[in-house]
């Protein structure tokens, strides 16, 4: 094997486990391999961040081609920014009083609670017809969490619609309404895949914690915290240390 | 084979239309959970992009093949943890796993991009011709093998290709070394 197959096939993995240690000791001894895979290795990420702006230049014509689509929006008067602005102060001043008054359970919530995506039915315009399914998701991508609320509850009873109960969960705590969503979420079947029972726990309990209703919370915390491998896992995990 | 199998047996296969239904089927979804974290849509998108760009290469490398979650679940992980570092918010955490999260921080090159030669070499790689340019791509980046990029690009013999790559190499190398 020449100095150029060898590291073809050292970054091709294909080496035996012999080779490779006699390959990586031949690396230590002789500098000129090592400057050969030093190249190829630039190489390889010269190709690879070419390759990757290319990539994003696709995106960014997909991104293009849909606000082609949609219509263009009308001119933004400037009294309309300062209106704006003076707003956001009020808010800014709001949120603030708002976190100061806020009690443990709140604020573990709010350190916690992320709004759960939408990954029954990802919304893609013109692809698909209009149902009751794709008007609640749709709803929900748009942040529209009543309506999505009251379409969701409308399809809970479909056969596989254990999905259902859980995104109107989701839209009970957006609206600051937990003592509707752990009802929801306690709906959920234990074999529910996406989302699974685990995860519907884990919102429940959140639920919980912006009741302000620790020991509650903090029990079906201990659920989440002891399912191996669950993504919320370590995150339960946390919360509790936080608790003790 | 399900639909998840089968997209990303498209994505494999480099498939355009699919990495455009992925990207904009989530895209809504992603902005509405990220918002909670930045304003920045630029920075919003950016991360997403960076995240399906993610996806397409480990589809394609093969690295993906068993993915427990759905694509969505996989993009949603992804993106946050991309968000959360451009935001330098390392301590919010994500559902990946430190394996993951290493080999995400390893290629993503953030170092190399500033690199001279790294540079000057992205720059003479759109002057090779069409054919040198398939076989770097797809060895370096697709991390195809040789005898895999012999029955992609029909060449009948690996001893063939073998040298052409190696040409390729050359005058690549020549023409660094010619400015």
């Amino acid at each position: 094997m020449d100095q150029e197959e060898l590291i073809n096939a050292y970054l091709e993995g294909t080496l035996s486990p012999e080779d490779q240690e006699l390959f990586e000791k031949l690396l230590e001894e002789q500098p000129e391999y090592k400057k050969l895979l030093e190249e190829h290795k630039k190489v390889k990420i010269a190709v690879t961040l070419q390759e990757r702006n290319d990539l994003k230049a696709i995106l960014k014509e997909i991104d293009q081609e849909e606000k082609d689509r949609q219509k263009p929006s009308s001119p933004v008067k400037s009294w309309l920014f300062s209106g704006i602005a003076a707003c956001l102060i009020v808010i800014t001043g709001f949120f603030l009083w708002i976190n100061l008054s806020m009690n443990p359970g709140e604020k573990l919530f709010k350190s916690y609670y992320e709004t759960y995506p939408n990954l029954v039915a990802p919304t893609v315009r013109g692809d698909q017809e209009s149902t009751l399914k794709s008007d609640a998701f749709l709803a929900f991508d748009n942040g529209d969490f009543e309506n999505a609320a009251s379409l969701f509850d409308r399809l809970q009873n479909e056969a596989g619609g254990d999905y259902a109960a859980f995104y109107s969960g989701i839209c009970q705590l957006e609206l600051g309404r937990p003592e509707k969503a752990i009802p929801l979420f306690q709906k959920v079947n234990e074999n529910a895949s996406q989302p699974d029972k685990i995860t519907a726990i884990w919102f429940e309990a959140l639920g919980y914690f912006l009741l302000n209703k620790l020991p509650e919370g903090k029990s079906l915390m201990t659920k989440v915290a002891a399912s191996p491998g669950h993504p919320l896992q370590n995150r339960a995990q946390e919360i509790l240390e936080k608790l003790k | 084979m399900d639909v998840k199998e089968k997209q990303l047996e498209l994505l494999k296969a480099g498939d355009r239309e699919t990495l455009k239904q992925i990207y904009l089927s989530h895209k809504k979804g992603f902005r509405l959970f990220a918002k909670r974290y930045t304003s920045d849509d630029d920075l919003i998108d950016n991360a997403y992009q960076d995240a399906i760009i993610v996806l397409a290469e480990n589809a394609q490398k093969g690295k993906i093949q068993t993915l427990n979650s759905s694509i969505g679940t996989y993009l949603y992980s992804v993106g946050k943890f991309i968000l959360f570092k451009s935001l330098k918010k390392n301590h919010l955490t994500s559902e990946l796993t430190e394996e993951v999260k290493e080999e995400l921080i390893s290629e993503s090159f953030e170092e190399e991009t500033k690199d001279e030669m790294i540079l000057r070499l992205r720059q003479k790689l759109e002057n090779l011709g069409p054919k040198c340019r398939e076989i770097l791509r797809l060895f370096y980046y697709q991390a195809k093998s040789l005898d895999e990029i012999c029955q992609i690009m029909g060449y009948d013999s690996k001893e063939v290709l073998k040298s052409t790559k190696s040409r390729c190499l050359k005058s690549l190398k020549d023409t660094l070394n010619q400015t």
